[in-house]
């Protein structure tokens, strides 16, 4: 079995507006998210770049309906998000593999769910687009770090989502290791071109994955300002050294320590 | 690493030929076979239960009620134990029952179990899975109470529903602590049952010791006991050993 790419361009519109949350109660409550609105077009990669605590997660569990925000709205393809669901599932940090069932059980998991036809079949093909075609047998206690991020990735994408959520997913790999997963990672997008909201605090991860980088401030969190990735596509490892980006780097890089420095004199 | 089982088996082998050398030399002093028979006595006396072929019909009567009575408790306290930490409505309707009715030994519910059930095996039933239920669910609960937060969320956003979530991650999140509560709920079982057994019935090891009691057949008495904590320890190294089976996450990991 195999299946053919989806058409890009034709779903995974996400709109939020005005977005409100808070988290905790009475004295110990933070604004989390003030007044968040934003716009991500079919197909396109956009990451969520700020220092931790700026409420970057957070935005991403609401897109993700793990979260209900106080106030504003999140719709995708001018849907209301009123829960989690599998338009759009998660790759998170670490620890969220299913412990107890296989590498192919993992990504057969979501088929299974969806009640897709021959959900083995697809773990067997997801597996091997990311490179694991010899371990679905094996269970995550026998995977290493990365084997264990490329299983998320093939669960997330075994369902065929229309947007693709990564909440730091890369943030406990070693660095080359990390460069090789971002990689595949646009390799499999390209592909797919499925919308992407990629969360993480590595601003060289978020330019080179990025069209769109969105620089988080916190306290109370909220976006403080879109930077444009103009680098073509496909992009290549060797991008990571030219000019374009590396003034873009310069760029992000004065906004985020500009950001830090702020919160951490607060502190 | 491979040579230290075999020497927990050698220790293990001395420290037993230790405590019938003890035990021995014990009965050789007080030199009274009703208050203290010796080891060999015991032998004897075993050597003639089994020939005679009553041990089995009692050790088999036991059994019987234990698993009974174990398999009804399992049946009801995993399935409750999953709904009460997946529903925060039946929690609040059911746990302070649950928190009322445990500190009740399971010997306190044996006059109730007689009025309610009569004699024989029925009040045996009763009193074997009181004594399995609280371990399994209590063990159960707070092993699927503590389900990870993110394997919620992944399971939610690829599609799966209520009872979906129940089968495929309260379960199995909840299997190794509920496997801990069927160890030690059967150990309880089977504790119990020697003490239902001294009062209702009129078959196994626990009737075996209370009608040997009354004959002053001592070491009849030490043969019960030494057979009932013979099969406990066996239903425990079993259920030890049937985890990798049930679990083989566990036990499977980078080299």
């Amino acid at each position: 079995m195999c299946s053919e790419p989806r058409m890009a361009g034709s779903r995974g519109l996400v709109e939020l507006s005005a977005i409100g949350v808070d988290l905790g109660t009475g004295i110990r409550a933070t604004r989390a998210l003030d007044d968040v609105s934003l716009d991500i077009v079919p197909g396109e990669f956009v990451a969520l770049l700020g220092p931790s605590g700026c409420g970057k997660t957070t935005l991403l569990n609401v897109i993700a309906g793990f979260i209900k925000p106080g106030s504003g709205s999140v719709r995708i393809d001018r849907k209301l998000v009123t829960g989690p669901s599998a338009r759009c599932p998660v790759v998170f940090q670490h620890h969220s593999l299913f412990p107890w069932m296989t590498a192919a059980g993992n990504v057969a998991f979501g088929p299974e769910m969806l009640g897709l036809p021959d959900p083995a079949a697809i773990a067997r093909e997801y597996l091997g687009l990311v490179g694991l075609a010899g371990q679905g047998t094996k269970y995550p206690g026998q995977l290493s770090g990365g084997q264990r991020q490329r299983v998320g990735l093939a669960r997330a994408l075994s369902i065929r989502p229309d947007v693709l959520l990564l909440d730091e997913p890369f943030g406990a790999l070693d660095a080359m290791t990390r460069e090789l997963m971002q990689e595949l990672l646009l390799t499999l997008w390209e592909r797919d071109r499925h919308t992407t909201v990629f969360v993480t605090h590595d601003l060289e991860e978020a330019i080179f994955l990025a069209d769109r980088v969105a620089v988080m401030a916190g306290q109370p969190g909220r976006i403080r300002a879109w930077i444009e990735v103009r680098l073509p596509r496909p992009r290549t490892p060797d991008q990571r050294h030219g000019a374009v980006f590396q003034n873009i780097l310069a760029e992000v890089s004065g906004l985020v320590r500009e950001e830090s420095l702020r919160v951490f004199q607060e502190v | 690493m491979p040579s230290l089982p075999k020497r927990n088996v050698v220790l293990g082998l001395i420290g037993i030929l230790g405590f019938f050398a003890v035990w021995q030399v014990a009965t050789w002093r007080i030199h009274n076979a009703v208050l203290l028979p010796g080891p060999l006595a015991m032998f004897e006396a075993l050597c003639g239960l089994c020939v005679e072929g009553r041990l089995w019909g009692d050790i088999g009567a036991s059994l019987r009620r234990v698993v009974v009575g174990f398999l009804i408790a399992s049946a009801v306290a995993v399935p409750l134990a999953l709904a009460l930490a997946a529903s925060s409505l039946l929690r609040g309707l059911l746990l302070p029952i649950v928190t009322f009715l445990r500190p009740i030994p399971p010997i306190a519910w044996i006059p109730l179990a007689i009025l309610w059930f009569g004699l024989g095996d029925p009040p045996s039933f009763y009193i074997t899975a009181v004594a399995a239920f609280f371990p399994i669910f209590i063990n159960s609960f707070s092993g699927a109470a503590t389900v990870e937060a993110d394997h919620l969320n992944a399971a939610r956003c690829l599609g799966a529903e209520r009872w979906a979530l129940l089968m495929r991650i309260f379960l199995p999140s909840a299997l190794p602590s509920i496997w801990t509560g069927l160890r030690i709920g059967l150990g309880q079982s089977w504790m119990a049952v020697v003490t239902a057994e001294l009062i209702t019935a009129q078959s196994g090891l626990g009737y075996l010791i209370q009608l040997s009691r009354l004959n002053l057949d001592t070491d009849v008495v030490i043969v019960g006991m030494c057979v009932i904590g013979f099969i406990g320890a066996l239903m425990t190294a079993t259920l030890s050993y049937v985890e990798r089976w049930v679990m083989p996450w566990r036990h499977r990991h980078v080299d």
